[in-house]
């Protein structure tokens, strides 16, 4: 019955597969990576690059104090402690190391400041010198080029095949498919002689699935996701015995463009300048109301109720840590304005409130008060004067799927009977739920995928293979 | 005046006004809930209000300007929606309707809101400026882009679903197409070029067109996208670039073709792998066909030396042996001796096949004196290379000969190597 037969065949092209992929074969196993996409990469190679690690060289040479703990800590105050915690601790151990395996084994080029992204009590994240997540997929995809790893795109993951023993013995796939024609294709079977490793992403574009877990997740809600962020994989797993793990926990990005599709561009200027220099307004108040710095889950909950609409501003200063203006000024994601009131006129907003909003903003960075929504005030925040003012107008989509099926440190995948690890059948990255409780902090995805994704895949090629 | 209550009373009944224009918009046979959306109806709707506000602030009525530079900040968001919605696909004519259509709504909304006369007849009036003037500027906008001509006569529907049309079939085209800007970015790609570079959408737009290319392609592109005048194609074979680092030779045909006043560049691309790989096959098949030719031609060569030796040593005999026999014959009166001349003539004539009767057997006789000697070789123990060297002749040729040989000797078939059927026979 079967076609063709590899040691570790691994479902997924993103981070945490070609992460898998890479470990697998250097510990000597034949590997194959399937992806269902005519494209590799998935949602990595259009995420905004961010890479958190407690204890970098960057962090060294501004003297900047980290550690796993302290990051752990951040992960588990954000994540409300619904984290697995003993999950949550491996990526913040691992966090460091990982960042300079990608550095020194694939060869990844960093902008050479940190940023300090929301919920993060240091500055702690790497930006890739693109700007892009693609910044990293790109380097995998050579190193899997040159370890021979072949990437069979089209291909989609149609059946689990479960031995005797209920453990993973292969894939039924469709070659040639055509997303998203689930009849398109021709029906192949790979046998796995070691072990299955499922790294098929999040299921945001799926939005029958995420209203079925989210009912307030309607399908008019955008998502920054690629389209085949689906959640049939996911189902396949729970179907062999997963265990299912917060489904329901759906990251919205507060910082996404009301005027762009997708994570698009206009994201990275709310992430990297308008929420840790700018402001956050209110268009009927013409007022801030919550600490731009926040977590995700607390921003989008304060930008939704009520039904607030809201810009971010930024002045000429700010603005120069937005790595992606002029995209966003191209695209009309941001647009630049020589004044307050004519920022206010464009955007509807009251213009009297606004200018004392900024006003007030800015004598708290003067005088080094504590702002009364708790946005933290770091020696570099300067006062909002410069014109010109930049403004984007924002909406909240659906970003990352914090749950998913459980996973042991060893990124095995457990039963949902008896607790105990389906046979040769490992998970890393989104797919896996727990690691990022209720609230995934921004720049923790990669480390997490990549981490597990390698702890997945040099398990696997240990498996003894079968004969 | 108090402007601003007009104003919120406006805004509270947004929804009222929404439903009306819908009316309107289906009266006039314009229903698709696409164009008709309430997000579209909301901008515009909001720009008209603020518009309204700024002019609540003048005591006096908005000027007309007289160019575009002059022309009043307030209506300038109107004006670029209908730019945008230009770029979308709808024309002139649809938006001044649309937009039309809800000033009107929103004045019969505002003479039944509970105001004063005067104010409402000064909100009425405000409200037509600001539609004149957005009119206005907005005939002007399109003129200078030279858009709306000729789309005028038609069909709102019919341009949306034309869209619609247009951009599935951009998307679905079996090869790679870039549009490509002024600073050499790719501004939009469909999916077939997304998968020949590996790049999602979202990563391709906003992409250097010159990084996807190898050596010289950046050059050649650039050079060909500064000569290119609007309209005209070229091609040009350049080296792609997978996302893996993986190369891929190409052809890219580029058309200047400008958009909105703009400069811009469309990018065939084709990836030439497969016929490149054809073309190296097709010359590979056509080397070997001409130097099996070459073979051919030498092997019928050496047959045809071959029969032309026999017939020159047979002409010769009959000159030199026959034919002064026949003559003897001839002039030989005598009954006896004209006898012991026909049997010298019967041995002269045997003798004309001397060398393949008497020692040889059938098969050897149908051989070649060319096989014959590849056969002599043989029996010495030769190997075909030693033969190659021997002869002079190409090792080809020396398998043809071989192979002909075994069948003259009809050895085909049979486990029996030609050495060792020679042993022990004359050549």
């Amino acid at each position: 019955m079967w076609n063709e037969e590899y040691d570790v065949v691994i479902i997924g092209s993103g981070f945490a597969g070609l992460a898998a992929a890479i470990e697998a074969r250097r510990a000597g196993s034949s590997v194959i990576v399937l992806e269902k996409m005519g494209v590799p990469g998935g949602n990595s190679t259009i995420s905004g690059g961010l890479v958190a690690a407690a204890g970098s060289p960057l962090q060294a040479r501004e003297n900047i104090k980290d550690s796993p703990e302290l990051m752990l800590a951040d992960m588990l105050a954000a994540g409300q402690d619904f984290n697995h915690r003993d999950l949550a601790a491996i990526v913040a151990e691992r966090s460091a190391e990982t960042l300079l395996w990608t550095i020194n084994e694939l060869g990844v080029k960093y902008k050479p400041e940190l940023s300090h992204l929301g919920g993060h009590s240091v500055a702690r994240t790497y930006n890739t010198a693109n700007t892009s997540g693609a910044g990293i997929i790109r380097p995998m995809l050579v190193k899997c080029r040159e370890m021979d790893i072949p990437i069979r795109l089209k291909t989609f993951l149609s059946q689990m095949i479960a031995d005797a023993n209920g453990g993973m013995e292969g894939v039924e796939v469709r070659e040639d498919y055509i997303f998203p024609n689930r009849e398109s294709g021709s029906v192949k079977c790979i046998r796995a002689k070691k072990a299955v490793i499922l790294a098929t992403g999040g299921f945001g574009q799926d939005k029958e699935f995420r209203a079925i877990q989210n009912p307030l997740l309607t399908e008019d809600v955008e998502c920054t996701n690629h389209r085949g962020a689906t959640a049939e994989s996911l189902i396949m797993a729970l179907k062999m015995g997963a265990t299912p793990v917060q489904l329901s926990m759906i990251q919205l990005g507060p910082w996404a463009s009301r005027d762009e599709e997708g994570f698009g561009v206009g994201s990275m200027f709310s992430m990297l300048a308008g929420f840790p220099y700018g402001i956050l307004i209110d268009l009927r108040t013409g007022e801030r109301f919550v600490n731009e710095q926040a977590d995700r889950k607390l921003l989008v909950d304060a930008m939704l109720s009520s039904g607030r609409e809201s810009i971010a501003i930024v002045d000429a200063m700010g603005v120069r840590h937005a790595t992606t203006l002029e995209q966003c000024l191209k695209r009309g994601v941001v647009r630049k304005f020589d004044t307050i009131e004519e920022l206010a006129m464009a955007n509807q907003a009251p213009l009297l409130p606004l200018k004392a909003t900024i006003e007030t903003y800015n004598a708290l960075i003067e005088k080094g008060r504590d702002d009364r929504f708790g946005k933290p005030i770091p020696k570099d925040l300067l006062p909002m004067k410069h014109p010109p003012y930049y403004a984007i107008r924002l909406i909240s989509k659906v970003h990352h799927c914090m749950g998913g099926i459980r996973i042991n440190t060893k990124a095995q995948v457990l039963r949902i009977d008896n607790g105990l690890p389906i046979g040769r059948f490992y998970a890393a990255g989104e797919i896996v739920g727990g690691v990022h409780g209720a609230s995934r902090l921004g720049s923790n995805a990669i480390p997490e995928c990549l981490v597990f994704g390698r702890i997945a895949g040099s398990n696997a090629a240990c498996e003894p293979p079968r004969s | 005046m108090d402007i601003n209550r007009l104003i919120n009373e406006l805004k509270g009944c947004e929804g009222d006004i929404f439903q009306d224009w819908l009316r309107q918009m289906h009266k006039a046979g314009y229903d698709n809930p696409r164009i008709t959306s309430r997000e579209d109806f909301h901008k515009k709707f909001c720009s008209v209000l603020s518009a309204l506000e700024a002019c609540g602030r003048e005591p006096r009525l908005p000027l007309f300007g007289g160019n575009e530079d002059s022309r009043p900040f307030l209506v300038r968001k109107l004006v670029e929606d209908a730019r945008l919605g230009q770029a979308r696909g709808l024309d002139l004519d649809f938006f001044l309707g649309d937009f039309k259509a809800m000033i009107s709504c929103m004045e019969d909304r505002i003479s039944v809101i509970s105001l004063p006369q005067e104010q409402k007849t000064s909100m009425l009036l405000k409200l037509r400026r600001i539609a004149d003037l957005t009119e206005m500027a907005v005939i002007a906008g399109q003129r200078k882009t030279g858009a709306g001509e000729g789309a005028k006569n038609k069909k709102f529907s019919n341009s949306v679903t034309s869209e619609k049309i247009l951009s599935a079939l951009f998307m679905s085209v079996g090869e790679g197409i870039l549009l490509v800007d002024e600073d050499f970015e790719i501004v939009k790609a469909n999916q077939h070029a997304c998968e020949m570079f590996g790049m999602q959408q979202q990563n391709i737009v906003g992409t250097d067109i010159r990084s996807l290319t190898m050596d010289a392609g950046a050059d050649l592109l650039a050079r060909y996208f500064e000569e290119l005048i609007e309209g005209q194609r070229k091609n040009a074979s350049v080296t792609c670039l997978y996302v893996d680092g993986k190369t891929f030779p190409a052809t890219v045909t580029v058309t200047r073709s400008d958009l909105d006043g703009k400069k811009h560049w469309s990018l065939v691309v084709r990836d030439d792998t497969n016929q490149n790989a054809m073309e190296t096959q097709l010359r590979e098949e056509k080397r070997q066909i001409e130097e099996m030719n070459l073979t051919l031609k030498t092997v019928m060569k050496s047959i045809e030396q071959d029969r032309k030796d026999f017939e020159n040593r047979v002409a010769s005999k009959i000159r030199t042996s026959l034919l002064p026999g026949l003559r003897k014959i001839d002039d030989a009166s005598e009954e006896s001796v004209r006898k012991s001349y026909l049997a010298a003539f019967e041995e002269q004539l045997l003798s004309l096949t001397t060398g393949f009767e008497k020692e040889l057997d059938a098969g050897l006789l149908k051989l070649t004196k060319t096989e014959l000697e590849v056969c002599r070789l043989v029996q010495a123990g030769c190997s075909s290379k030693d033969i190659c060297d021997a002869m002079n002749i190409s090792f080809d040729t020396i398998q043809t000969h071989r192979k002909n040989i075994r069948r003259k000797l009809s050895l085909n078939g049979k486990k029996l190597n030609l050495h060792a059927f020679l042993t022990n026979r004359a050549l």
